[in-house]
């Protein structure tokens, strides 16, 4: 049985106020808009790889929500599930236009790192050039549930939500996912 | 030998939430906010006559080129012929042609 999401992120009374007016008035629209970035974006950066791709496609994310947003029906998902599945359709759209698969940007990533060490470094900084490499090659549904869990910090019933799969369906193929990271990091090694 | 628990450590170290470049934020909002939104309807519509547009302009430029081709190639043919009729009478020959040499 799935367990029901928790407050405060997907049923949120405020954002579903915000929803309903940013159907008509732009600011509103604004502050949905300053509350999801950070998400998209990082999920964007860690599908592509750079700064200047994820650029790019949060805008054209953004610019789909907000032009299709009045068309947008409430049906118990949380919001950003919603742009998630725009998100993942754009670089979805992105890969097969530009045929390109492009090595995850690490410098940048590495220098904006949350602890702001940067001496946590050289030994760590091959380290998650090394893992990093290892996610962009997995296929893209697993791509989705490890950034999603680790960069986003979802539950399996979450991401179920929004990938559209039950709890059950997200724990096993998180279980696969680990697995083969796991497996590949140790010939790595 | 890694255990999973040491990978999801490792994982969640490397997986760090990530901003977008500095200034890139307020950019988007304004970009945005400027963007009049067009109802989807409204949007399709437009995006209708746009497609009927180019295609009445795409039929036109081709009809266009296939009435060139034909006034050039009746041009050619005319100018074809005067030029075997002006040869036929530089070399003297009758403009009834070979009908008139044989006989």
């Amino acid at each position: 049985m799935e367990k029901p999401i928790p407050k405060g992120r997907s049923q949120d009374p405020d954002e579903e106020r915000l929803i309903r007016q940013a159907k008509y008035d732009p600011q509103a629209f604004g502050d949905l808009y300053e509350r999801h970035l950070r998400k998209i974006y990082t999920y964007l950066f860690y599908r592509t790889g750079n700064h200047a791709d994820a650029e790019d496609l949060t805008s054209k994310v953004f610019q789909k929500a907000y032009v299709h947003l009045p068309g947008y029906e409430n049906l118990g998902l949380p919001f950003s599930a919603w742009l998630y599945r725009i998100a993942h359709n754009v670089v979805a759209n992105w890969y097969r236009d530009q045929g390109r698969r492009k090595v995850v940007g690490l410098d940048e990533a590495i220098n904006r790192s949350a602890d702001g060490d940067p001496g946590s470094s050289a030994e760590s900084a091959a380290e998650r050039e090394a893992l990093l490499k290892l996610i962009h090659r997995l296929p893209e549904e697993k791509q989705q549930v490890i950034i999603l869990k680790f960069a986003e910090g979802y539950s399996n019933a979450e991401i179920g939500k929004i990938l559209g799969r039950s709890e059950g369906a997200v724990k096993s193929l998180y279980h696969r996912t680990l697995l083969q990271l796991r497996d590949q990091w140790e010939t790595t090694e | 030998m890694t255990t999973e628990r040491s990978m999801e450590s490792r994982l969640r170290r490397v997986l760090i939430p990530i901003a977008p470049r500095k200034g890139y934020a307020a950019i988007l909002k304004r970009k945005l906010l400027a963007h009049t939104r067009m109802p989807v309807e409204l949007e399709k519509t437009t995006r209708s006559a746009e497609i009927a547009t180019l295609t009445t302009l795409g039929l036109g430029a081709v009809a266009t080129v296939a009435a060139v081709a034909t006034i050039g190639g009746m041009i050619a043919g005319l100018a074809g012929s005067g030029a075997l009729l002006l040869g036929a009478a530089k070399r003297g020959v009758p403009r009834s042609g070979v009908k008139a040499q044989t006989a």
